[in-house]
């Protein structure tokens, strides 16, 4: 079985889980689905866990790989929850996802940190100072807590280039872009980074990085399809 | 320079800062409840760069050589008018601060990725099998079905928050489960009986002491303290799930069973230690002192 963790709103997660479906048993996992079906989730010994979905039953060791579309778990989103009590539920489905999902044997991408449930940093800062740490051209950014309201990408008036990385393969851009991003990639073990660069008089400079696959571009969803047939094998 | 960000009426903050004043160390004292007047900048060239103003000083943070970082949910401090956006200026002023804590080559007490494995009581229970102390069984459910299997695998039961949201660890009587009707998934733990014991490591040193209480959860009932020695194999476990988690300073709460088996149960990466401080042989603000002269 592939999973898409998602939001339960998700239409393009509950999308890319029908093609899987195409040669693979799949399903989407929501926090509704941990909240109102029986699930069992144990630790240490986590391939002992079970998890209701989509009316079946199913076993963490079953499990071929997981899709991680969930960046942060939002009170909002616990709408059967009573209000007063979603902040919390929200802090709980944080932890329960960042084990889950962080402790499976399988593959997952990208599989949660403490830090964040994409992967190692959600701060454009911090990628900064990881580019930097690697040598990568930065663009010239600056964040101010007095006047937050504009982002700096809006400031960034060059050419935007975007590069994709999965599995450690380009999916999407090239030349220095593409292997910046599988750079940044590797330097922070992540599966999935999508890296943008503004283009100036000198070269590219990078812009900022997300590590939540964004499935609404083809060259991402074509790229997680093929690695979801790699976790299936051979047919 | 040393950076404090805290507030000076959290006693284990006020005696790390008392301490370092009492050695004559430069430090940049900024008072956590000011986060709404306080402003920080963050510029990537030349290099990244960190500013920080605050009643009218500036720091820079490049030259800080440790911080000793215990900061508060600012929403305890600000106004209603700031609490109605999604994102608040000191949600910024935290955000640009942690970044810079997470990267610097500053020795920083403690970066926040290593706080953050607190955040999921399990994904931490794992980085301490990692580091070989064990920790209980655990199990996240709704099932009552399962619930009652897991307790009569495990004996006694208690039930506690997941996440970081503190919560009253409490016993299960398994016979009111059923009556509860729909629930969300909630953690129960194998509950281990024996001597509570608490131990703070700084570095590669350890501070133990001993907990008598007869409550489920010691922060809420009668407790005694006193000093303890721990056995030498039992404080390197301690260092190395320490390290192991990143942290430079962590208060690790363990349960030595009748048969003398340590069980892990939490490692606290902010931990108020003043508490312990009077029951512990040695000063524990003097330790985390030396380790941010260190650098």
């Amino acid at each position: 079985m592939i999973l898409v963790a998602c939001s339960v709103v998700d239409e393009a997660a509950t999308q890319l889980a029908e093609e899987i479906r195409g040669f693979a048993a799949a399903s989407v996992l929501t926090c509704r689905d941990l909240a109102l079906s029986k699930c069992a989730i144990r630790c240490p010994n986590v391939t002992d866990s079970r998890l209701t979905l989509e009316g079946r039953n199913l076993a963490a060791e079953e499990i071929l790989g997981v899709i991680n579309l969930i960046p942060a778990v939002f009170p909002d989103e616990l709408y059967y929850f009573p209000e007063n009590e979603r902040e919390y539920q929200a802090a709980e489905f944080h932890a329960l996802l960042t084990f889950f999902l962080g402790a499976l044997p399988c593959p997952v991408v990208n599989r949660p940190t403490a830090a964040s449930l994409a992967g190692p940093y959600a701060g454009k800062a911090a990628w900064i100072h990881v580019a930097r740490r690697l040598k990568i051209r930065v663009a010239n950014l600056h964040l101010d807590s007095a006047c937050w309201t504009m982002t700096d990408t809006e400031k960034q008036t060059g050419e935007l280039v975007e590069a994709t990385c999965l599995h450690g393969e380009v999916i999407s851009g090239s030349g220095s872009c593409a292997i910046a991003a599988c750079r940044l990639a590797n330097a922070v073990g992540v599966e999935y980074l999508r890296a943008r660069f503004s283009k100036d008089g000198v070269g590219h400079a990078l812009i900022e990085v997300s590590t939540v696959p964004d499935i609404r571009r083809d060259a991402t969803r074509n790229g997680l399809l093929q690695l979801c047939r790699r976790w299936a094998g051979p047919q | 320079m040393i950076f404090l960000w805290g507030l000076l009426q959290d006693d284990t903050f006020r005696s790390v800062h008392d301490c370092l004043l009492r050695r004559g160390v430069e430090i940049a004292f900024v008072n956590h409840a000011l986060i709404g007047r306080t402003r920080v900048e963050f510029s990537s060239l030349p290099e990244p760069d960190y500013r920080l103003s605050c009643g009218g000083r500036v720091y820079e943070f490049n030259s800080m050589s440790a911080a000793y970082l215990r900061p508060y949910d600012h929403r305890l401090y600000e106004d209603e008018k700031t609490l109605d956006r999604k994102v608040s200026q000191p949600d910024v002023v935290h955000h640009v601060l942690m970044s810079w804590a997470e990267h610097t080559t500053a020795m920083i007490m403690n970066r926040p990725s290593a706080e953050a494995t607190n955040q999921s009581k399990l994904y931490q229970a794992m980085l301490i099998c990692r580091a070989g102390l064990r920790v209980p069984a655990s199990l996240v459910s709704n099932d009552v079905a399962e619930i009652e299997k897991f307790t009569a695998e495990q004996g006694r039961v208690i039930y506690k928050s997941m996440s970081s949201v503190r919560s009253v660890v409490q016993e299960l009587d398994i016979k009111s489960l059923r009556s509860l009707g729909a629930m969300g998934p909630a953690m129960f733990q194998q509950r281990i009986e024996g001597r509570n014991v608490r131990v703070h490591a700084v570095g590669e040193e350890t501070v133990a002491c001993e907990i008598e209480s007869e409550a489920t959860d010691y922060r809420y009932g009668q407790s005694r303290m006193r000093p303890l020695s721990l056995p030498p194999e039992v404080a390197a476990k301690c260092v190395g799930v320490t390290r192991e988690l990143g942290l430079v300073l962590s208060g690790i709460d363990l349960i030595e069973t009748k048969e003398g088996e340590y069980y892990c149960l939490e490692v606290n990466p902010s931990p108020a230690f003043s508490v312990f401080q009077r029951a512990s042989s040695r000063l524990i603000a003097d330790l985390v002192a030396d380790r941010l002269i260190a650098g």
